[in-house]
């Protein structure tokens, strides 16, 4: 069963989904502008299998907010391992997606002894100039307006990423997104000014990759794999909302990743 | 401490979630939000009461981030599952201060255990006659159902304007996503509140009482009709449509304040 629940830190409330399971804990880190809730169906489908704490980021969903734009994506790191101090969990495995991905590798760069494996979906390993490509089309924020139009805009925008093939799933999304316009921009600000490659490069622990071929990020899959040809790697179905549209691809991805590891 | 913090509360039910603030041995309000907004609406209200009160706001089920129920046989029930929160909290004696339908919900918490109601506090209260529950039970059961070409979101935030939400894109923000989060729970406490006879509840309930409305509120029709059912009651008019929490805090916590301090000596000790 999942319980929700917030982790105190000095910088405010942390919000969680919590699973109780055997073995260590999976930490799950969503993407911009999700929340945790994109890990519930992995979860269930992994109820009894496996300890899971899927954080909201700060920022989104029930975390707070940060009161201005943090310095770096590893500041969204530290606050996550701070997080994860005060739930008492010591070493974890690390399952994330997009911007969770961009945090990962900086939380296991600070803290390379307490995570265990990671598993990513939709690694970001961008080049400069593409990042500033893409700070174009994913910086801009859905600021509210007074006509409300910002919120056909921002469920359009959703149904260009793939979330319509679940209208709860897109439902929920805007909802996430609305909530999180300032969290949005703060995130994706940080994510384009990441040099992602270089913590992914350090990873020392088991990694999976994975990837669904209609994804924003499957064009730098292929590069993922060329930087590291010693991690496991799976394609996925579901757009950029695999753990939702392609739960069964995901749990199959990730449960074999973890007994060919033995962990 | 005047921060307001988030919880969650386990009931038989699922999880309540509340946001607190107060020191533990100070006298406890519990709040109860309007439908379909969440604990979030006493924010502000909390921040300015926290010096002297400990508060509790809950988001009711079906709301925020509490459970959410598949019915909602009556109001009565959603007082039940909420005295199961307060009680999970180990609150004991408290006043009661609803808003819209927090205030059917806190009258049935106050006639279900008067003996640990200190006092009951009503933001708008809805006490409808016979014919506008019959009336109002046809016309506000409209849900804001999540349909594929997201016209629905545009109509959530044009109905919010229309009731007061637009004073501030922040407030419209947040109402739009508590509003669209219970779009099932909505039809469902909307039912309940027309099923009420809150008019007999009100005439019946017991502690002191204050009744509370803004002239611009939708409910402000019934205010009259509620201070006539009950003379004895305290009563101040606030500002802010309807959502004078938001809105009109300072002086909503300050009627609070001041009608909770007049409550007798003996009865103002701490929950």
């Amino acid at each position: 069963m999942i319980q929700k629940g917030y982790a105190n830190i000095a910088a405010g409330q942390v919000h969680y989904r919590r699973q109780h399971g055997p073995g260590l804990p999976v930490i799950c880190l969503h993407q911009t502008a999700s929340s945790g809730a994109m890990w519930v169906k992995v979860m269930e489908q992994m109820a009894g299998e496996r300890a899971f704490i899927a954080f909201d980021t700060p920022g989104f969903g029930g975390s707070f907010d940060p009161p201005q734009l943090p310095p770096s994506i590893g500041t969204y790191a530290e606050w996550l391992l701070e997080a994860i101090d005060a739930l008492g969990v010591g070493q974890f495995h690390i399952l994330c997606h997009h911007t969770g991905a961009c945090i990962a590798v900086e939380m296991t760069s600070r803290q390379p002894e307490r995570v265990t494996s990671v598993a990513m979906i939709g690694p970001v390993p961008l080049t400069e100039a593409e990042r500033n490509e893409y700070k174009k089309h994913y910086s801009t924020p859905f600021s509210p307006t007074a006509a409300g139009e910002y919120l056909n805009t921002t469920w359009d925008y959703l149904r260009g990423l793939g979330a319509h093939g679940d209208l709860a799933l897109h439902h929920r999304e805007l909802l996430d997104t609305a909530r999180a316009y300032m969290g949005r921009f703060m995130a994706y600000t940080n994510v384009w000014r990441q040099d992602f490659t270089t913590p992914f490069m350090a990873i020392r622990v088991p990694l999976l990759l994975m990837c669904a071929t209609d994804d924003v990020l499957w064009p730098f899959f292929g590069r993922s794999k060329e930087l590291r040809p010693d991690a496991d790697s799976a394609v996925l179905k579901g757009a950029n909302f695999e753990p939702d549209l392609d739960p069964e691809g995901v749990v199959a991805a990730y449960r074999g990743f973890l007994k060919k590891h033995g962990l | 401490m005047n921060t307001v913090t988030r919880g969650y509360v386990s009931t038989p039910g699922g999880q309540v979630h509340y946001r607190t603030a107060g020191a533990a041995a100070a006298p406890t309000i519990a709040f109860f939000h309007q439908t379909a907004s969440s604990s979030r609406m006493f924010e502000l209200m909390m921040a300015e009461l926290s010096s002297s009160f400990r508060c509790f706001a809950f988001d009711t089920p079906g709301f925020g981030q509490s459970w959410q129920p598949t019915e909602v046989p009556s109001v009565a029930w959603l007082g039940d599952r909420l005295i199961e929160a307060i009680d999970a909290l180990g609150i004991d004696r408290f006043v009661v201060c609803g808003h819209h339908t927090g205030g059917c919900v806190g009258l049935e918490i106050a006639l279900a255990i008067p003996q640990r109601v200190r006092a009951l506090s009503i933001i708008g209260p809805v006490t409808p006659n016979s014919e506008e529950r019959e009336q109002f039970g046809r016309v506000f059961l409209q849900p804001f159902v999540p349909d594929s070409s997201g016209a629905y979101l545009q109509t959530a935030w044009d109905y919010l304007r229309t009731i007061g939400a637009g004073a501030t894109l922040d407030l419209h923000t947040a109402e739009l996503v508590d509003h669209l989060i219970a779009w099932r729970s909505t039809p469902l406490a909307f039912g309940a509140v027309w099923r009420q006879d809150a008019c007999a509840g009100l005439a019946k309930v017991s502690m002191p009482l204050q009744l509370m409305c803004s002239r611009d509120d939708v409910l402000w029709p019934m205010f009259a009709r509620a201070c006539e059912l009950r003379p004895d009651a305290a009563t101040a008019i606030v500002a802010g449509g309807d959502f004078q929490p938001d809105r009109d805090p300072i002086n909503v916590a300050r009627a609070l304040a001041d009608f909770v301090n007049t409550l007798p000596a003996h009865s103002r000790t701490a929950g």
